[in-house]
């Protein structure tokens, strides 16, 4: 099977929150308790048992109001920074394109999350919990569970190429009719995401990063910190226990480097 | 709707007013986009706020909450004046040429018949209401259209009042907004071109609803946009079966199929019969009328005792959802059933429906979760001590743990299985229907007061009811006994049965119910005449002969629902007109529910009148611009006095009430669904940034709304979707808010409906949830 | 229509080949994309043994179908029906909520019945302050009693001018827009034997 992309294309996304739904549902998640946040965005991030989730953003033009919705997840990067720095090798990605945890190998050390250009990830009782990209759905030939609920086509999955061909037309399409704004984000991001927008406006009205990085100083800090657990973890250091050790040692560390600077 | 949900994909120009497809339908949008992604359709969003809807539209336009009427007739008035309507459907398909009596008239907001009532309210007398006739009774035209007193030279007349202008002061929308709006959408008013109106609530929840729907239509019409594919008056149901409902005759007006409920006035069946129409399909009335006895009362229903007419009750007055609970108030009514339904938050004034329930002296209450109708003792502030009403909670089964249908809005009747057995002691509505009916018989059995329609009625459905015997019922039986194939062949003889005449043919065979039928289309107009049934006679899209010109040809040849090859009516969906004879036969009959076979631009059906008037809503910050009437001069006022003055100062503001895509009605279902109430925890209002500026509010904050009945607690959003809208030179603000909330459940919260007046359409006594008048202030 | 799981799959499959599968160039088994790419195994679908039933959404007017699949008699996962010509499989957050209303995942992620659920018959006597729990007969009977005796008491057979009339306004029945035809079709039926004319629903509003 070749490597997918799920696409999303907000100018056909009317905010229903289908998708983010549907990955409650599919993934047998608990709901998250939330509050009012000023807005119909909810919940307001990303949670262990809530792996995606619609941004709502508005802004007031001079005569124009704009309301954007944009879906967000996992970006399952075709480079993943959290695959590279996991101590203990809970992280991988396959053909399909989807970054996958072991959570019998998880630890929940949290490096990961520390250095995702995206802040995506998230710990729970030890271990990390995101977007999976369905991999259950998909390796038997359907659509995630977000792409498959969405009602206007927002959120799709297909083969790699494809998708990009799809999303280079409609940005095209968009441009004609008016978007000038219009753009591809993540086509060419960190090398290739495997999550491709079609976006009307810059990528920071939709609340993504317009140029992400890995930061290279999140790398060194946690490379530093998770110097010793990869042998820990060897010797069947249990899980919890680890990470008790890593939370002292990750203060230890910062404040040396506090202390240099 | 006139049309269907997957119809949608065929439109050229799609305008939402009224309504929120994306939020309370979304799954419309699919059809939307396709018709966007496929045809380049443009989508007009008409609404107080930029909702979620708005969002993605092509061209919004702000409005006024309570102004559809303006508006609409200002759209009538542009394609009247620009010459943009299709002028050959006009003078074919709809009345435009009959000729009014001289008498009929309009002056300073009423129409002539006027006769003062109580409460500075009107009756009319509707007399000149009437058309010319000759010595034959039949109605006189001019198709040349230029009398004066014909259909289409009167609307002219009455329409002419609402130039852009004048429409932009009442609405508050921009006047080249509303340029934009009209250019758009009477360039539908040429053949070939398909303009699709979907609307809901925003429509018809104002004292003036009905003639909002009404002018939808006459719009429509004008531009040709009726009984085409991508075309229609599309009113979205914001409820699974909501249509269901009514089409079985859930409506204190009504018995099952639509027909009148029988009145003090009808001694008997002849005395109902003579108020039969005189022309048109209604006429097959008495048929359908015998044939619904027969199903209710078999054998005991013979010709000789008017097929047991007298056992049905005479409807004396109005009994709709707001009289009633007036009547509860006054103490007539005294025992109440309420299955799955929440009028202690859902229902206009919502505070007195739970004051009202006090006076009852038993109450039953079915439904799945435990809701604020049933627990109105248990309301914050009441005193259980002091309340006498005996309540009885009966657990419903879920949907998926019972079969049956339900009929969407595209008249779709569609079967649903059973995917598990109901939880605990918990029932499906149909065996606790079942079992009480059988309980009220058994005690009848000893006697009582007039028992025969009790004991005499057919109820045979098992001993735990089966849905498929109520389906079959009311599908209905041939004189052989066997299952009708649809009301064609229904008698008034008694020879027939049948439950609700429009459903027969839903379920006429028992191997292959047409309404368990699964086949999609794979090429077509979208119609999927072999998926369900839809009624009538599983027709897609209705008064479909104005599909194609008087010769028989589609008015658009690459989507065409029926044309004629020369031979014979070729077809994609079932025809709406007697397709066994020439089009010239039918080019001028294509209204067959209308007694007068062709749409009525002009009819005296309407309470107010028969031209849509602009009035305000009960509660208005302005002077109605158009007229000395301010308000709908015959809607009934139930509380006198319970309304907010005219541009009040202790109500400045305009509110509205809607609702949010997450949750759902009086929110009893999905308040106790944690995945909804994550994605929206909790009850707010919505009000513009300058309003919060005046009121020292950001988002988040508290504060109270307040009307001239209740007032409400809760949090506020502060957007720039909704903002002040000049109103005859005045900038007005608008308070928006959800009335999903409640004291029960889940996610507790306040109840909008709460603040919302008890007073309704003339038609329909449909409450005005969507334009009242409020303060807002910060608590704290 | 029940579907066994057998047939299920055909069905899904048909859907995914007839439209997903050209989108997604996916279709279950086609051969490997390409030489000496890693392969990944099919991994076992969640409702992979469980039965399968056609219903229709409950919510709004649009009647979107949704499967419901269950196992051991329990509703297991819901989702949108591909085969749907409506909502083609889709639908929104209270469309693909809907399990969220029989069965909620508590905190180790096991589902329960839905605990807001009224499961047992609930009965509030005059000035109790709270319900007691019934039984179905003691139910059926007893309110089978508060309506005879309300309609005997207020029953009117004929009006001042003498017309049959054969009504009881000291009745009131509220239908549901909730409720399937079958069941409104009953309620009216049975409502008007009563002579109810106060009989609506929330269509009114």
């Amino acid at each position: 099977m070749t490597t997918k992309v799920r696409l999303i294309d907000v100018s056909k996304c009317v905010g229903c929150k289908g998708c983010q739904v549907s990955c409650k549902n599919w993934n047998q998640l608990p709901a998250t308790p939330t509050e009012f946040s000023g807005s119909y965005e909810s919940p307001p991030d990303l949670f262990p048992n809530t792996w995606s989730r619609v941004k709502f953003n508005e802004y007031a033009d001079s005569d124009k109001v704009k309301f954007y919705f944009s879906f967000f997840s996992c970006m399952h990067c075709s480079d993943p920074a959290c695959l590279n720095i996991c101590p203990v090798k809970a992280i991988s990605k396959d053909s399909l394109g989807s970054v996958k945890v072991d959570l019998g190998v998880c630890i929940g050390c949290g490096a990961c999350k520390g250095v995702c250009p995206f802040n995506v990830p998230r710990i729970g009782n030890n271990k990390m919990f995101k977007c999976t990209l369905c991999s259950a759905r998909v390796s038997n030939g359907m659509a995630s569970a977000c792409a498959t609920a969405c009602p206007t086509g927002a959120i799709s999955l297909g083969d790699a190429d494809e998708k990009i061909a799809e999303a280079e037309a409609r940005v095209a399409e968009l441009k004609k009719s008016g978007f000038a704004n219009a753009r591809i984000y993540g086509k060419d991001e960190l090398g290739g995401l495997g999550v491709v927008y079609v976006l009307t406006d810059a990528p920071d009205k939709y609340g993504l990063p317009a140029e992400p990085k890995v930061s290279l100083a999140d790398v060194y800090f946690w490379k530093v910190a998770l110097g010793p657990v990869k042998t820990l973890a060897t010797v069947g250091l249990a899980a919890g226990a680890l990470s008790g050790w890593l939370q002292m040692r990750k203060e230890e560390i910062r404040k040396e480097q506090e202390g240099k600077e | 709707m006139t049309n269907h949900w997957i119809d949608y994909k065929n439109s050229d120009v799609i305008m939402n007013i009224g309504g929120n497809t994306a939020e309370n339908h979304p799954i419309s949008m699919k059809w939307v986009q396709k018709a966007r992604d496929e045809r380049g359709a443009k989508l007009i969003v008409v609404d107080p706020r930029v909702t979620r809807t708005a969002a993605v539209a092509d061209l919004y336009a702000p409005i006024r909450p309570g102004t559809n009427i303006a508006f609409l007739s200002g759209l009538i008035n542009y394609a009247l004046e620009k010459d943009l309507y299709h002028k050959e459907y006009v003078l074919n398909y709809t009345n435009a040429a009959s000729l009014v009596n001289p008498g009929f008239g309009f002056n300073d907001g009423l129409f002539t018949g006027s006769k003062a009532a109580e409460h500075g309210q009107y009756t009319y007398d509707k007399a000149t209401w009437a058309f010319q006739t000759d010595a034959e009774g039949k109605t006189l035209k001019d198709p040349t259209l230029q009398d004066p007193n014909c259909v289409f030279q009167l609307m002219k007349k009455h329409y002419s009042r609402y130039d852009v202008k004048t429409v932009s002061e009442i609405t508050g929308c921009p006047e080249d907004k509303f340029r934009e709006v009209a250019d758009l959408f009477c360039s539908t008013g040429k053949p070939g071109k398909a303009g699709n109106i979907l609307y809901a609530m925003g429509i018809t929840q104002f004292t003036h609803g009905s003639q909002g729907v009404r002018s939808i239509a006459l719009l429509q019409l004008l531009l040709g946009n009726v009984g085409i594919a991508g075309g229609g008056v599309n009113a979205q149901r914001g409820q699974s079966n909501v249509q269901g409902a009514c089409d079985m005759g859930q409506l204190y007006h009504i018995v099952t199929g639509y027909m009148p409920m029988p009145a003090d006035a009808h001694k008997d069946l002849a005395g109902y019969n003579a108020t039969t129409p005189k022309a048109g399909y209604w006429t097959n009335r008495p048929k359908f009328m015998v044939s619904m006895l027969k199903a209710w009362y078999g054998d005991k229903a013979t010709a000789d005792n008017d097929f047991c007419f007298d056992y049905l009750p005479k409807l004396d007055k109005d009994r709709s959802h707001m009289a009633m609970y007036k009547y509860m108030a006054q103490g007539e009514v005294k025992g109440m059933f309420c299955f799955a339904d929440n009028p202690a938050v859902g229902g206009p004034t919502a505070f007195r429906k739970r004051e009202y329930a006090k006076k009852l002296d038993w109450l039953v209450v079915s439904d799945i979760f435990e809701n604020e109708t049933a627990a109105f003792w248990k309301a914050p502030g009441e005193n259980p001590e002091e309340i006498d009403t005996e309540v009885f909670l009966l657990p419903a089964a879920l949907h998926f743990e019972k079969e049956g249908t339900i009929t969407n809005s595209g008249r779709w009747i569609q079967w649903r299985y059973k995917a598990q057995e109901a939880l605990g002691d918990s029932k499906s509505d149909l065996w606790i229907v079942d079992k009480l009916f059988k309980a009220v018989r058994k005690a009848y059995a000893a006697g009582g007061k007039f028992p025969a329609p009790i004991l005499d009625m057919v109820w045979d459905y098992g001993d735990d009811a089966d849905a498929v015997k109520v389906a079959m019922e009311i599908n209905g039986y041939d004189a052989s006994g066997a299952l009708v194939e649809n009301f064609t062949k229904l008698a008034d003889d008694g020879s027939t049965s049948c439950g609700s005449w429009i459903y027969s043919g839903f379920y006429n065979n028992e191997s292959d119910p047409a309404s368990k039928r699964r086949e999609k289309e794979t090429e077509g107009i979208g119609s999927n005449a072999r998926w369900s049934f839809a009624w009538p006679v599983n027709r897609r899209i209705v008064y479909n002969r104005c599909s194609a010109d008087p010769e028989g040809k589609p008015w658009n040849p690459d989507l065409p629902v029926l044309w004629w090859d020369g031979k014979e009516w070729k077809r994609n969906d079932v025809p709406d007109f007697n397709a066994t004879v020439p089009p010239a036969d039918t080019a001028k009959t294509p209204f067959i529910m209308s007694p007068e076979l062709q749409a009525r631009l002009f009819s005296s059906a309407m309470a107010e009148g028969p031209f849509p008037e602009h009035y305000e809503p009960w509660e208005s910050p302005v002077a109605n611009k158009m007229g000395k009437v301010q308000f709908n001069p015959v809607s009934k006022v139930w509380y006198p006095g319970d309304n907010a003055e005219v541009g009040s100062s202790e109500f400045p503001y305009i509110a509205t009430s809607y609702r949010l895509t997450e949750h759902y009605q009086s929110g009893i279902m999905t308040r106790n669904m944690p995945w909804l109430n994550e994605a929206m925890p909790e009850m707010f209002v919505e009000i513009s940034p300058s309003l919060a500026g005046k009121i020292g509010v950001k988002s988040g904050d508290k504060v109270v709304v307040e009307s001239k009945r209740a007032q409400i607690e809760c949090k506020v959003a502060v957007t720039p979707r909704l903002k002040s809208l000049k109103v005859n030179g005045e900038e007005k603000e608008i308070v928006g808010m959800f009335f999903h909330w409640g004291f029960m459940g889940l996610s507790k919260g306040a109840s909008a409906n709460d603040l919302i007046p008890s007073i309704g359409d003339a038609n329909t006594t449909i409450p005005e949830f969507k334009a009242f008048l409020c303060n807002i202030r910060r608590v704290g | 229509m029940k579907i066994s799981r057998r047939s299920f799959l055909w069905i899904s499959g048909a859907a995914i080949t007839g439209s997903l599968a050209l989108k997604l160039g996916c279709a279950p088994k086609q051969p490997p994309a390409g030489p000496g790419e890693p392969q990944v195994e099919a991994e076992d679908l969640r409702i992979k043994y469980a039965q399968t039933s056609t219903a229709i959404c409950p919510i709004c007017g649009v009647g979107c179908g949704v499967l419901v699949y269950s196992e051991n008699g329990k509703i297991v996962a819901t989702e949108g029906d591909p085969d749907h010509p409506i909502n083609e499989g889709t639908l929104c957050s209270k469309g693909s909520a809907l399990f969220n209303m029989y069965y909620t995942y508590d905190v180790k992620g096991e589902a329960i019945p839905n605990p807001q659920r009224m499961t047992k018959v609930l009965y509030r006597a005059p000035k109790a302050k709270d319900w007691e729990v019934k039984d179905w007969n003691w139910a059926l009977e007893t309110i089978a009693d508060r309506v005879k005796k309300t309609r005997d008491e207020y029953f009117q057979e004929k009006n001042k001018d003498g017309v049959t009339v054969n009504r009881c306004t000291a009745l009131a029945w509220l239908g549901s827009a909730m409720c399937n035809n079958e069941e409104n079709y009953l309620f009216q039926k049975f409502g008007r034997a009563l002579g109810i004319t106060n009989l609506d629903h929330c269509a009114r509003l």
